[in-house]
């Protein structure tokens, strides 16, 4: 049963978003239950459980009047459920939601300007979360993760094809399938974490071995799956062999 | 001709006419007026008295060998100058001191210049060579002495000492450096002269050298500078520009809304509902339409708080709109300061955001969008834009290569030079569901 908690501090809003909730839980079915209607944001989180359970949290952008805005309540949250589901409720159309999803990792905004957007954008956010839970379920992919200063990435170890260190200290330069980045971190660490699957072919390269596509005996080169190279040293020759 | 002091002092008369008339050009340029004719023409009279009898006997006693004597004697020009510009120009003493100095440092460097003409010392006893000495030294001086008053002309000289005499504050040490000017040159040829070593060495021409090159080089510097001033400034009016046209949109909407209440006014009375929605619904889209967008656009720009990159993204999305291509910039909280120079800042952005544009420009979905935030940890600028195929994310970062043609693709790496001068930037791309994703984190505190 996930609990679902709503804060907005007007109370035909709040009574609103609740009716309508209650209206498409039970017409879909879901098992969600409304647990909290705030008018402030200290009695949402004093209404939060300790350790607090994975919810779903309807969070008005403006909250007049109040020492946190919706962005803050929404850091606060995160902080005390780090998996739950942020969906704010706006009275403006076009909201700037892009830094919402990226720190907050908040999953969409509704418009409350009337009752039908309401409800559509209501119905849509509780597939949508009901739809995520599913995926995560099924799901077999393990991740590498990485806390770059105020985001945490995920990215699929099956999408990594070799590390890279770069002239600066502890300057590592991830090459995945679909992008790049570059983070702090030492090879001997990635060694460690990483396992089986990734070999340290040189100093500078730590590669995924299930990413080569062939490998150059003589010129020392390993082409990888995305079409980059990397370099191998003599001693590792035999290792890598062994792999192949 | 016998060098008695009769005849060096009427040589002397005949020369300081010539060098009169050549200082009083000078100090016209310099003063950027003509001052007293009258007083002008009487102060020939003393500055005769003093060419005839003091200069003269420098000459005949032998004292100009003394290279502390002819520096002396120098500055005793000075101060016959100095005495001049009071009288002429009823300027200040403080003020007469400098400019005299600073004209006489350029009178003296003009003079040298003939040195370049001069095959050989004269003998001023052989009336051949007195003769040569005169061209050469009087005419000769005179002509290097009036294309220097026209360099100085074209130098705008007499705004530069106005600068430093009643602009540039109450520093003092200056005043002192510019006295010390006319002693400068004559200081230098004797160290020139007389310090040279094993191998005809001159450690002094060597170091005037140098600060030729070092000039040259601050120059460009400077040129550098101005050249990013001047951008920024046509970013920021650019700015400007937008600020303006919204509150010209706020203005006409006020004077179109103002009709309509009227009309909506008897509706409501009549009690006629319907309509009194549909006109508010009608006029909140109106109002978004027309204003909202750029409200919001600015209130967006509005939070950038430095002035360099504010710019920058006006311009940017001033731009993208010529270009037909919507630019959705977010910025929801003030950003005051950068952790990196706001002129690498700009450049990086510019890349990205230069990048965004050009992949989108012309297809289906013109748009991208920008995030910039900020917090005690680290600042972001993200930069998302649609893609019409998994482009080989990799690729891009070969120096040359874009999907725009040949010639192009030089942004990313120059991105990515500027990146790695930096221990605490972070670069972060991707692609995945259909976008194309660029970010930079710059570590704060």
């Amino acid at each position: 049963m996930i609990p679902v908690y709503i804060c907005d501090d007007e109370e035909t809003a709040r009574v609103s978003i609740q009716r309508e909730l209650e209206k498409e839980i039970l017409i879909e079915g879901y098992d969600m239950q409304i647990v909290c209607a705030a008018g402030t944001p200290e009695e949402l989180l004093n209404s939060l459980e300790e350790p607090a359970k994975r919810g779903i949290y309807f969070l008005d952008v403006e909250l007049k009047g109040c020492k946190m805005n919706g962005f803050s309540l929404g850091q606060e949250i995160r902080k005390r459920d780090a998996r739950g589901f942020l969906i704010y409720v706006t009275a403006f159309r076009e909201l700037a939601f892009e830094t919402f999803r990226y720190h907050l990792e908040a999953l969409d905004y509704i418009v409350k300007e009337n009752k039908e957007l309401m409800f559509q954008g209501i119905r849509k956010s509780l597939g949508i979360v009901s739809e995520r839970i599913r995926q995560e379920q099924g799901e077999q992919r393990t991740y590498f993760t990485i806390k770059m200063m105020d985001v945490v990435r995920h990215i699929p170890i099956d999408e990594i094809v070799f590390f890279e260190t770069t002239d600066k200290t502890h300057r590592i330069l991830l090459h995945g399938l679909n992008g790049r980045m570059d983070f702090v971190g030492s090879m001997q660490d990635l060694e460690k974490r990483l396992g089986k699957g990734f070999l340290r072919v040189h100093r500078a390269y730590l590669i995924n071995t299930g990413q080569i596509e062939c490998v150059d005996m003589k010129k020392r080169k390993i082409t990888m799956k995305n079409g980059e190279f990397c370099w191998f040293s003599k001693r590792l020759r035999d290792t890598l062999l062994t792999v192949l | 001709m016998e060098l008695t002091f009769g005849n060096i002092a009427r040589v002397n008369l005949l020369a300081g006419v010539l060098e009169y008339v050549m200082h009083v050009l000078l100090f016209r340029s310099s003063m950027g007026g003509r001052g007293n004719k009258k007083r002008t023409c009487l102060f020939i009279v003393v500055y005769e008295l003093f060419i005839s009898l003091v200069a003269s006997s420098f000459f005949y006693y032998g004292f100009v060998q003394v290279q502390v004597m002819f520096v002396l004697y120098n500055y005793m020009l000075v101060g016959i100058w100095t005495i001049w510009i009071r009288f002429v120009y009823r300027a200040r003493w403080r003020d007469s001191i400098v400019i005299s100095a600073v004209a006489e440092f350029f009178y003296i460097c003009a003079e040298h210049m003939t040195g370049f003409i001069t095959p050989h010392n004269y003998d001023l006893t052989v009336f051949w060579e007195l003769i040569c000495y005169v061209i050469n030294d009087w005419f000769g001086g005179a002509i290097a002495v009036a294309v220097m008053i026209l360099l100085l002309k074209h130098m705008r000289i007499d705004q530069v000492l106005q600068y430093f005499l009643y602009d540039a504050g109450k520093k003092k040490w200056w005043r002192a450096a510019a006295f010390l000017l006319p002693g400068l040159p004559l200081v230098s040829i004797y160290l020139a002269n007389e310090r040279r070593l094993l191998n005809n060495d001159n450690p002094m021409a060597v170091l005037l050298c140098l600060l030729l090159v070092y000039s040259i080089f601050n120059y460009g510097m400077q040129k550098k500078q101005m050249e990013q001033q001047k951008l920024s400034i046509k970013q920021q009016e650019l700015y400007i520009c937008s600020l303006e046209s919204v509150q010209r949109d706020m203005r006409m909407f006020r004077h179109d809304y103002k009709n309509m209440m009227s009309g909506v006014y008897v509706q409501a009375r009549e009690g006629n509902l319907e309509a009194v929605q549909e006109f508010v619904s009608g006029m909140m889209d109106a109002f978004e339409q027309q204003v909202g967008n750029q409200i919001r656009q600015t209130t967006q720009i509005g939070n950038i708080r430095n002035l360099e990159i504010k710019g920058l993204f006006v311009a940017k999305a001033a731009g993208a709109q010529s270009r037909r291509v919507r630019c959705d910039l977010e910025v929801i909280a003030p950003i005051e300061k950068v952790n990196v120079s706001a002129w690498d800042f700009c450049r990086m952005a510019g890349i990205l955001l230069d990048n965004a544009l050009e992949a989108v420009e012309g297809t289906e979905r013109p748009y991208f969008s920008v995030m910039l935030s900020q917090n005690e940890q680290c600042t972001t600028l993200r930069v998302k834009n649609p893609i019409l195929d998994e482009a080989p994310a990799n690729d891009i970062w070969l120096e040359g290569y874009s999907t725009k043609g040949e010639g192009r693709g030089m942004g990313l790496v120059s991105l990515r030079r500027i990146v790695d001068s930096y221990e605490h930037v972070f670069l972060f791309s991707n692609c995945e569901n259909g976008e194309f994703i660029q970010e930079i984190k710059i570590q704060e505190g």
